[in-house]
């Protein structure tokens, strides 16, 4: 046994320096870091600040003050005011906004008679997120309006029909109210991350041993496969839990991302989801015999796991047969254990489903990779 | 004592026989070549001794153990040099010995032993430092060499090893085998140099998976072919074309080849008469004793 221990510390004292000669330490820490970064800050899946152009016709003090609720938020930014039918036309086509408001001439007229008047919203729909986007909030805006002028005109007959039920939604998000997508992206992005530092990088070191045939120099060695595999995949375990914390750290410095849980079973459950990724990256590295196949391998494991893990695009919204495939992505399960932890302060007993998935797909690949790995090595 | 001792070896690849009935045995301290052209079954050959592959039949022992039974066992007396350049090119020279030196268990006081011994045979003492890829051609062989040679192995298996060395280089490394040879280790070393094989005390030569010549390169010399050297009289090299030369010649001989001016020839034992009659006139003729190269050739064609 103490053999067998002393073998496992030689691979890995070679691995790490390897690691370190390789300059391989900045690309492990830094650059998740900067990929934390650009998903933090460009990833953001709200949309604000739309451009809109209100062509206002009415000129009266109620069209001046529907257009002062469009100014007013972040959603919208007002590019311009015309009273010209014809400039919408223009404007849309140019692309100078992407969303129109137009009143017509009659709309104080209207609304002092207490007749139904309408208000017409354009958008522009060759990019449908914002142009829904751009509906919602609009009619957000114009509902609100309505409300209040119709709340004053009954505030004035108040006197003679009594008071007037009133109900009203008052709206609570918890978790994350400021519904910020920085909150949930951060956590997903440390499940990213460690897919490419544990299984990418790893499943390519493993695969040079062989294209280098180094291997076939430690075959006929005493060493046994499972030293081999343990040394080697031992430093990118260690390196995998240094990124978490890394990442959940500077996700709290830079994007103010809570964190409500507790940070040792975050580690812990990490340490699941990086065994996953290692026998996956292990059984890349039987199937592939260069660098290039390995690499080629892995993203084919790595963009179904990102776009169908709720990290980017929500499960809910697929169609139902894709729902079903999500749940045989690992980084689903390990998605939803981060977001868990930092938005909700879920405990280990909350995440359980998760947890047992997750720990279930951990051995079933570690057995797979373990077995694949004996047979190609010995 | 026999250190290693094959039997029957076969295998296959799929329906494709790579070996074809091997049996050989090697003595303590013995340097056994294996010669052939490419594709001859030498590398099969000692990654079978190795463990890498599965033989498809027959029997091998190393130092007394059964491969088939005991192949861990057999893996701490066995050292193993591949054709290429495997070891790591980050890690310093000494880094790489002392890994494999801890991957085989030797102690601390072996490898301090053992590993200056080696260094300093090899004259790598003085780039204990240098990462390996930035050695040159020949001292990354010596590496290979100490890094297999660390644990004191009775048989040291080496895949063409001085591939690609220069001649210097090559010389050294020799001496070091012959070195350790004369300390009892067993050598087995494939190899197609013939001045090489001249230097083994045993040698075999595989030709499509097969032995068609086994012996000590003095044995092995022995045959039923001469050898002659031709070189041509002044004034009759411009009269005749080599064309026409070597067309008149061929039926004569077995194998026919040229050094510089001079052409080589190997002829059966009784041929020389004949040959002698038929020739004189347009060479002078020269009966030089055979090299191994000459074996090896007057064996292929039969």
């Amino acid at each position: 046994m103490k053999t067998s221990k002393s073998r496992i510390l030689k691979i890995f004292q070679k691995e790490i320096l390897h690691i370190i000669r390789g300059r391989m330490v900045p690309l492990l820490v830094v650059a998740p870091i900067l990929q934390m970064l650009v998903f933090g800050y460009v990833v953001t899946t709200e949309i604000k600040h739309i451009s809109i152009m209100v062509v206002d016709r009415s000129l009266s003090s109620y069209s001046r003050l529907l257009i002062s609720k469009f100014s007013n938020v972040e959603y919208f930014d007002l590019k311009s005011v015309s009273n010209d039918k014809n400039d919408i036309q223009t404007a849309l086509t140019k692309g100078d906004v992407k969303c129109v408001l137009s009143i017509p001439e009659d709309f104080e007229e209207k609304i002092k008679k207490g007749e139904k008047t309408s208000l017409q919203f354009i958008t522009d729909g060759s990019n449908s997120n914002v142009g829904s986007a751009a509906i919602n909030y609009g009619s957000i805006i114009i509902y609100n309006f309505s409300k209040e002028i119709f709340s004053d005109k009954m505030r004035q007959f108040g006197n003679i029909i009594g008071h007037i039920p009133d109900i009203t939604i008052e709206e609570r998000i918890w978790f994350n109210p400021e519904l910020r997508s920085t909150d949930t992206m951060i956590p997903g992005i440390i499940g990213l991350i460690l897919i490419i530092v544990t299984m990418v990088v790893a499943s390519l070191s493993l695969v040079k041993e062989k294209e280098y045939g180094n291997i076939e120099q430690l075959i006929v060695t005493p060493i046994k496969p499972y030293e081999l595999l343990l040394g080697k995949i031992l430093p990118y375990i260690i390196i995998g839990l240094i990124d978490v914390v890394f990442i959940t750290v500077a996700g709290i410095l830079m994007f103010h991302v809570p964190f409500r849980g507790n940070i040792l079973l975050l580690l812990a459950l990490s340490l699941l989801a990086i065994f996953v990724n290692l026998g996956v990256g292990t059984l890349i590295s039987t199937i592939s015999s260069t660098q290039q196949q390995a690499m080629i391998s892995a993203m084919f494991f790595m963009l179904p796991n990102m776009l169908l893990s709720g990290f980017i695009f929500p499960i809910k919204n697929m169609p139902q047969i894709i729902q079903y495939i999500t749940y045989i992505m690992p980084l689903r399960y390990y998605v939803s254990i981060l977001r868990g932890i930092f938005l909700k302060g879920l405990t280990f007993m909350e995440l359980l489903p998760e947890v047992t998935a997750l720990f279930i797909y951990a051995l079933v690949v570690s057995i797979l990779a373990l077995k694949k790995f004996k047979k190609t090595v010995g | 004592m026999n250190t290693v001792s094959v039997k029957n070896l076969t295998k296959f690849y799929n329906k494709q026989k790579a070996l074809d009935d091997i049996s050989f045995d090697i003595n303590t301290g013995e340097i056994f070549g294996i010669v052939g052209p490419d594709g001859a079954g030498k590398t099969t050959l000692l990654r079978i001794l190795t463990g890498i592959l599965e033989k498809t039949s027959g029997k091998i022992s190393i130092m007394n153990f059964d491969i088939d039974k005991d192949c861990e066992k057999i893996k701490y007396h066995t050292g193993y040099m591949s054709q290429k350049f495997n070891l790591y090119p980050t890690l310093t020279v000494e880094e790489n010995i002392k890994f494999f030196a801890g991957i085989f268990g030797v102690s601390q006081q072996e490898y301090n032993d053992r590993g200056e011994y080696l260094l300093n045979l090899t004259g790598l003492a003085n780039f204990k430092t240098r990462q390996a890829k930035d050695l040159s051609g020949g001292m990354k062989q010596k590496l290979a060499l100490i890094s297999t040679l660390i644990h004191k192995p009775d048989v040291l298996i080496l895949d063409e090893p001085t591939l690609g060395v220069d001649p210097v280089s090559r010389r050294d490394f020799w001496q070091i085998l012959q070195e350790f040879s004369q300390k009892g280790t067993s050598i087995i070393v494939s190899t197609s140099y013939m001045d090489e094989a001249e230097l083994c005390n045993k040698i075999i030569l595989l030709f499509e998976g097969r032995i068609i010549i086994q012996g000590n390169p003095v044995e092995v010399k022995k045959i039923d072919s001469i050898v002659l050297e031709l070189s041509s009289i002044v004034g009759t090299q411009h009269a005749v074309s080599l064309e026409n030369i070597i067309e008149t010649i061929k039926p004569f001989v077995v194998d026919l080849s040229f050094k510089g001016e001079k052409i080589r020839v190997i002829l059966k034992k009784d041929g020389k008469e004949a040959f002698t009659k038929e020739f004189g006139k347009l060479f002078h003729i020269n009966e030089i004793s055979p090299s191994i190269e000459d074996v090896f050739m007057r064996a292929m064609q039969k």
